[in-house]
């Protein structure tokens, strides 16, 4: 261990600065290369996505596009019913979304904020829940959708978020109880009611998570492939997903279109993505956890 | 409905969404789920009890015992390697770089759009002989150079055969081959680590500086700080996505599904646990078999969860 004496305090700055502006100079070249690898991909895509059929059978992918073939993007979509897909995704990611955030939200706060009986049993019958394997609890649902002729209609797919998800409690959670308590109590002094307090004050100081917790259920609903493949049965109810994996047994040799294709369902994400990001991280709050 | 009843009982009607939630859509169809598993039936004709046939029946299914040695395997390599690599890229994203907003997103992303898109994507790169990777390999070299029987390898049960170091082996086929394609899953989730990444990146911002601080005046370096108070302060977070990847990888569908277009394939390589039972259910409409699985699943979470939490004791520290 080195022991620092008073003359060489300024050596030592000056050490230290050196050394970070060294780590930070290693840390951005490595970030550079990872980044090439991570992107290479969605790179390759778009450029597979503007090539004519002849050069995207070639698979040169370090090859641009030549001649400029736009086409695929129209072609694509027109034969993956692509309109109505994204209208359907839309309504579903939509009515996610919204159930998500309202009843996760709710519940949370009942969770940081408000004593009642029991609160602590909830909580952990809550937190197991996260274990539990969607496919455990499928067959029976399906089959109870089935029976009040749900099944091939999105209901199956909206109404649970309205119950919230246990995942997006906890995060919200987690969030709601790193902010100080004093603000409930100047309210409560000022006769507002749970609600108010809930409403009022809680929810607009909590828009870091709020938006994290609905990129995360924007992101997963858009994305969901198991759930519209089960209980979606005619094309005209397929969500995007769906859509682009028939779309994939059906035209596997067409490349370009299928980059097209896509390209087009994954854009939204980029976009919302990189609006959204610089909420992200602060509206992650894990400390506390493990329910001490 | 007088002041104390709610003064005592409010909070509970914040939580009450969930609670109905719980008993509609997860306690009730558990049990449901337990019920089917002793059923014959397909959801058309009547069902018919069969008692505890259908777990007897899935021990000595081949499928069934292939596809959870598969999956277990999948998890065995694909839960270190992002949780590995995750740490790392969030230790960096950590650092004061110019960039940081771009370099975020161009992370994140892959794991966001790790759906449908992404997939086929990684069918065609991934193409044997004229896919760009293969391409790549054969014009740098690597393949050629140097041969397969140069790296030892050995072969595990259910012709599960390992080698040391993936890249070295002359044209391994990736997805075609059996013996390639699950190695070739996992090397594609190291795409989807951005998920982890977001977490650590979160729990990393929550170290106070001045325990750096202190370890710096203490003569730490960069490793020693690491080490010191990098590591202790974010066991809750390396538990906590340890938990998470550990059920996700059990739980591994979307990849196989699209990679094998649905079957498994080739030669069950592919075959997920989840695909299985899927297929169990909605192919061959065997409802009876896939509730037995869909419990043997949760009973095998349940065991890793309760495992990690065991283990989880001894090095998790809550400051």
């Amino acid at each position: 261990m080195a022991t620092v004496t008073a003359p060489s305090v300024g050596g030592w700055r000056e050490r230290k600065r050196k050394r970070e502006r060294n780590t930070r100079i290693t840390a951005f070249i490595a970030l550079t290369l990872g980044a090439i690898m991570f992107a290479a991909p969605f790179l390759f895509m778009l450029s597979i996505s503007f090539k004519n059929p002849a050069q995207a059978d070639k698979m040169a992918v370090f090859e641009l596009p030549k001649p400029f073939y736009p086409a695929n993007y129209g072609l694509a979509l027109a034969q993956m019913n692509f309109m109505l897909e994204l209208r359907n995704t839309c309504v579903i990611v939509f009515a996610n979304v919204v159930g998500i955030l309202c009843a996760s939200a709710m519940v949370a706060y009942g969770f940081a904020r408000l004593p009642f009986p029991g609160k602590n049993v909830w909580f952990a019958i809550m937190l197991s829940t996260m274990m539990l394997p969607p496919f455990a609890t499928l067959l029976p649902l399906y089959a109870k959708f089935k029976d009040i002729g749900w099944v091939n209609t999105f209901l199956p797919l909206t109404v649970p978020a309205y119950c919230g998800s246990a995942y997006m409690i906890f995060l919200l959670r987690q969030f709601f109880m790193s902010l100080p308590g004093e603000l409930e109590d100047a309210a409560r002094i000022d006769g507002c009611h749970r609600f108010d307090i809930f409403w009022r004050i809680f929810l607009p100081l909590s828009k870091p998570a709020l938006i994290t917790v609905g990129i995360f259920t924007f992101m997963g609903s858009w994305n969901n492939l198991f759930g519209p493949l089960v209980y979606l049965r005619t094309p005209n109810m397929y969500t995007l997903s769906v859509g682009l994996a028939q779309f994939n047994g059906l035209y596997s040799t067409e490349y370009g279109r299928l980059m097209a294709a896509s390209i087009v369902i994954v854009s939204p994400l980029l976009l919302l993505f990189f609006v959204a990001q610089k909420y992200f991280v602060k509206g992650i709050v894990l400390s506390g956890l493990g329910g001490r | 409905m007088n002041a104390r009843f709610w003064k005592r009982w409010g909070g509970f009607f914040f939580i009450l969404p969930w609670v109905v939630g719980f008993f509609l859509f997860t306690i009730g169809p558990l049990i449901a789920s337990a019920h089917y598993s002793l059923l014959d039936w397909d959801m058309l004709a009547a069902p018919r009890n069969v008692g505890l046939q259908n777990y007897r029946d899935l021990f000595v299914n081949p499928d069934f015992t292939w596809s959870l040695w598969r999956t277990a395997l999948y998890a065995l390599m694909a839960v270190p390697v992002t949780m590995l690599g995750s740490l790392l890229v969030a230790m960096l994203l950590n650092q004061k770089v110019p960039g940081i907003t771009i370099f975020r997103t161009v992370y994140y992303l892959p794991a966001v759009t790790s759906g449908v898109a992404m997939m086929i994507l990684w069918k065609l790169l991934f193409r044997p002989d004229t896919g760009p990777v293969d391409w790549a390999l054969t014009k740098t070299g690597v393949y050629g150079a140097l041969m397969a029987h140069w790296i030892p390898g050995f072969t595990l049960h259910g012709g599960f055969h390992f080698q040391w170091f993936p890249l070295l082996d002359a044209q391994p086929g990736w997805l075609s081959s059996p013996d390639w394609a699950l190695q070739t899953m996992v090397l594609l989730s190291v795409w989807g680590l951005g998920s982890g990444m977001i977490i650590y990146l979160a729990g990393l911002q929550g170290i106070p500086d001045h325990l750096y601080e202190a370890a710096e005046l203490d003569g730490s370096g960069a490793w020693g700080k690491f080490i010191n108070v990098t590591i202790p302060m974010l066991t809750p977070t390396i538990f906590f996505n340890l938990i998470m990847n550990t059920i996700g990888a059990f739980q591994a569908f979307d990849q196989a599904y699209i990679l094998s277009s649905g079957l498994g394939g080739p030669s069950r390589s592919l075959l997920m646990y989840v695909l299985l039972a899927y297929n169990t259910a909605f192919k061959f409409l065997k409802i009876g078999p896939a509730a037995a699985m869909a419990w043997v699943l949760f009973f095998i979470i349940l065991a890793l969860t309760a495992i990690n939490f065991y283990v989880g004791k001894k090095w998790v520290h809550y400051d």
